[in-house]
């Protein structure tokens, strides 16, 4: 029932903004474990106790000690080091791919509501056809036409999430257009472009953030994904894919190779997710006063 | 609609008894206290309106009624008689067992307390199935009949219908169709009006008195409209930011307007039926439930005020059942 | 007699109304409908829900294209009007909406939202352009500090002086309302209603005021249109039409609405009514 809520909320009208800690909980652990992530790919070379590279054969296959903190791999290469290190490769892609489905998604997202009628009905029937492709072969189809190099795969995963940016970034304009303010622009003489970028950008760009954040995740899983086919970071780069394929051979006796990689992945892409989850609660909220 | 219950005779004891209630918020500028001291009967048979603009608690009074207050309100004094049961601190159960069968409520937007996806004779007879276990087909057969008392063109065939496919005034009568399920005492009509063209109000209003007139229900009618309590009320009474500052008979209220809110609100009602020279409006703003001023609530606002007004005045009677919470009032020596 | 500042002719509105497309159903919101404004009128549009006043105004407002008719402003077809002499009509054209709640970009400080239509014309400087900002809020009674408010942080009054503030920035020719007080309490909607009649003063404005409000329209309109079905049942000057109407429809109408001075007391009332013409300051009521 509206009515009641509307009473008990008008009551405190103006500002009162009190500080719910539990709102925050969410955006605090999710933008520590993502911090965490990309101090790391930042400055790898500064936090790194060692160099992912060095070899050191003598030293091989050596559990968790004082030297090694998370023992070393089969080429005594540190393992804190390289998952360090790998970090740079995720956050790398992650960023490129990001920007990349964000601008070309809200663009056509917004553009698609505002124009409607065939510009709406052409740019959803692309949209729609590159979201019917499963994410991963659609990567691996557009490496291999656009070429293997490390640029290209980001653009590629980017290309992906154009479709889901765009369907939100569409109807959250769509809400946008029903409210009068717009309408009120209209009549004051704003052109579209005015339009677009003073009146609707500015109220849809929430949403789709969180949606960033959680492309983010999906992002570093992919690249994951690739790099554990052996179609992304070659050896001898680290990247917590190609971490995770060669610790697979050593589970039975050393599995702390396989399983540092794998705990850091899920570290970043679950501080990512709650990330966007933070960021939801923080807008919603503050939106509905 | 069959007598089922053995009414009260009207008049021995008040159907709705509200004393000394009040209700508060935490905020984070203290306390707020959005309900005070409010005090209120219905009478068996009357039509009672609750008149005040918004932040005046009339909502909340009336949901408190119905134990449907929000969470975060605290009721902080005060009792609530219902056919001379208490009503504050019932457990969850016994309310389910009261609403719908003695207390019905009919809200303000039908469209959005209708389930769209049951179909209308199903949820008029609702009630019915829930609280006497009659089973679904004598249910909605019941239901055409609650909608045929309601005058629902066709209620045959619209029966079988869903809520959207119903215009306003349709959908309004549907509510009070289900409100009347299971022939309650008293029902509360939250604002039914507000949301539908006027000459469909002045149907609903119609329909309203009678129900008053052929069963006896008690009506507690909330609203923001002069013009609708004019109409259809016997008695009303004025709130002002969580406060009742008059109540009395309509007619008196409105030929002599004793308290200075009650005068403004009327001068301040755009009429179409007589010339008007200038609407006076009211200079400032309702204070927030955490900013009342000191002394009488309306004394900031006030045309009048002296400096007896720094302390809040008592409710002063004036005559039989009118009384007005204005130092102005005060009876002489 | 003065050239009408808006005419409208012949306007028909009709909306796509489903159905298979081989026989798709037309919804027609706007049936031939025709009105003039002669500068410095106050016209009151007056109907229910249906009756097709919103799609009216925003025919005139050139947001919606009829599919049949003119809207003359100031003698010129809007429709035939792009580029400059677009936004030269706009400017002499603007209009103050129901919703406060949406009506602003919640995002915009009130300075930057009454900024804005000057920006869009290119007047005056940065500093300019607040103090004209400045001396519009004074005009609709709000202090100069809001403009560094929210709309979120105002109240339905005050954003409803903020919307007039915006409509007559530009110093507007004619200004349209939709339903400007319906979702404003009693005490507030006399204060907004007062400051329309204020700015027109003030400013030499017409009116276009939409509202289902009967007793609204009566109190702020010299002419009044009465629609139902998209067309227009009955108009004339305001007193007249109030106080001897003589379509059915609109006798419907005010027997309709419920009024705090009519009742089994009648007439009698009405000499109790000039009561409430005379000021408070006299002595209080209950003394009397």
């Amino acid at each position: 029932m509206s009515a009641p809520t509307t009473a008990a909320v008008a009551a405190p009208r103006s500002t009162g903004r009190r500080v719910n800690w539990r709102r925050y909980r969410l955006l605090a652990i999710g933008g520590s474990l993502a911090a965490l992530t990309l101090l790391s790919a930042l400055f790898a070379h500064v936090i790194a106790p060692y160099s992912p590279y060095d070899l050191n054969v003598a030293e091989m296959l050596q559990g968790p000690s004082g030297a090694h903190w998370l023992g070393t791999d089969e080429l005594g290469r540190d393992v804190l080091s390289r998952t360090i290190y790998a970090a740079r490769i995720s956050v790398e892609v992650a960023v490129v791919a990001v920007s990349v489905g964000l601008l070309g998604g809200t663009i056509i997202g917004i553009v698609s509501a505002y124009f409607g009628g065939l510009v709406d009905l052409a740019l959803m029937r692309l949209m729609e056809l590159l979201f019917s492709f499963p994410a991963i072969l659609l990567a691996i189809v557009l490496m291999a036409s656009l070429g293997t190099s490390i640029l290209n795969a980001m653009v590629a995963i980017g290309i992906i999430f154009i479709p889901g940016f765009s369907r939100l970034a569409r109807a959250s304009t769509q809400a946008v257009l029903r409210q009068q303010y717009v309408e009120a622009a209209r009549t004051v003489g704003m052109g579209d472009l005015r339009i677009l970028v003073r009146e609707i950008l500015p109220n849809v760009i929430a949403p789709l953030l969180v949606e960033a954040a959680v492309a983010f995740a999906y992002a570093v899983l992919l690249e994951s994904a690739r790099s554990f086919l052996g179609l992304g970071a070659q050896p001898p780069e680290p990247s917590w894919g190609n971490m995770l394929n060669t610790g697979r051979g050593f589970m039975a006796r050393d599995p702390w190779l396989g399983i540092v990689p794998g705990m850091a992945m899920f570290l970043c892409v679950l501080g990512f997710n709650l990330l966007g989850d933070g960021l939801r609660d923080l807008f919603d909220p503050h939106l509905r006063d | 609609m069959d007598q089922g219950r053995p009414r009260l005779p009207g008049g021995s004891q008040p159907v709705l008894e509200i004393s000394g209630l009040s209700i508060e918020f935490d905020t984070p500028r203290g306390v707020a206290r959005v309900v005070d001291d409010v005090s209120l009967s219905v009478r068996s048979g009357e039509i009672v309106g609750v008149i005040g603009e918004s932040g005046s608690g009339k909502t909340l009074t009336a949901l408190s009624v119905l134990g449907l207050l929000p969470k975060r309100a605290r009721v902080r004094s005060g009792s609530i008689r219902l056919a001379g049961e208490s009503l504050i601190g019932l457990p969850e159960a016994r309310w389910r067992a009261i609403r719908g069968d003695r207390v019905a409520f009919i809200p303000q937007d039908a469209l959005r307390a209708l389930n769209p996806v049951l179909r209308v004779d199903t949820q008029v007879g609702e009630p019915l199935h829930l609280h006497r276990g009659t089973p679904w087909q004598a249910a909605r057969r019941r239901a055409v009949d609650l909608l045929t008392a309601v005058h629902l063109r066709e209620p045959a065939a619209q029966a079988k219908k869903y809520p959207h496919q119903f215009s306003g005034g349709m959908q309004q009568r549907a509510m009070i169709a289900m409100g009347l399920a299971l022939e309650p005492q008293l029902l509360i009509a939250d604002e039914p009006t507000t949301a539908l063209d006027v000459t469909v109000q002045a149907q609903v209003l119609k329909l309203l008195r009678e129900i008053r007139d052929t069963y006896g229900t008690s009506i507690l009618f909330i609203t923001h409209d002069l013009g609708v309590v004019a109409e259809l009320c016997d008695r009303i009474y004025v709130m002002y930011a969580g406060a009742i500052v008059e109540e009395g008979p309509v007619r008196r209220i409105f030929a002599r307007p004793r308290h200075p809110y009650s005068e403004a609100l009327l001068r301040a009602t755009p009429t179409a039926r007589s010339v008007q020279a200038e609407l006076v409006s009211i200079p400032g703003q309702i204070p927030l439930p955490s900013e009342l001023p000191p002394g009488c609530r309306f004394v900031d606002r006030c045309s009048v005020a002296f400096d007896a007004c720094r302390r809040d005045p008592p409710p002063f009677a004036i005559e039989a059942g009118h009384t007005a919470r204005c130092w102005h009032c005060e009876p002489r020596p | 007699m003065s050239e009408p500042l808006l005419r409208v002719s012949e306007v028909s509105m009709a909306f796509d109304g489903g159905g298979p497309f081989w026989r798709r159903n037309s919804f027609v919101a706007v049936d031939g409908l025709s009105l003039q404004i002669r500068p410095g009128e106050t016209l009151g549009i007056v109907g229910e829900s249906g009756s097709g006043k919103s799609t009216l105004l925003r025919i005139i407002l050139r947001l919606l294209r009829p599919t049949a008719g003119q809207v003359l402003f100031e003698g010129r077809d809007v429709w035939s009007l792009s580029g400059r002499g677009l936004r030269d009509m706009r400017r002499r054209m603007q209009a103050v909406f129901q919703d406060p709640a949406s009506s602003f970009n919640p995002r915009q400080s009130v300075g930057s939202i009454l900024a804005a239509p000057l920006e869009v014309y290119g007047i005056g400087t940065r500093a300019g352009r607040r103090e004209k900002v400045a001396e519009s809020l004074e005009l609709v009674g709000l202090n100069a500090s809001f403009a560094q408010r929210y709309p979120h942080q105002l109240s339905g009054g005050q954003r409803q002086r903020v919307a007039i503030a915006r409509a007559i920035m530009l110093r507007p020719a004619l200004v349209l309302a939709d339903e400007p007080t319906s979702a404003l309490d009693v005490s507030v909607q006399a204060q907004v209603l007062n400051l329309f009649k204020a700015m027109k003063k003030e400013l030499g404005l017409t009116y276009i005021f939409v509202s289902h409000n009967l007793g609204v329209i009566r109190y702020i309109s010299d002419h009044v249109a009465v629609m139902h079905r998209g067309r227009i049942v009955e108009t004339g000057a305001s007193e007249a039409v109030f106080s001897n109407p003589r379509h059915d429809y609109t006798r419907a109408l005010l027997d309709a609405v419920p009024d705090p001075t009519a009742g089994p007391l009648g007439t009698g009332r009405q000499g109790q009514r000039a009561d409430f013409e005379k000021p408070a300051t006299e002595a209080p009521q209950c003394s009397k």
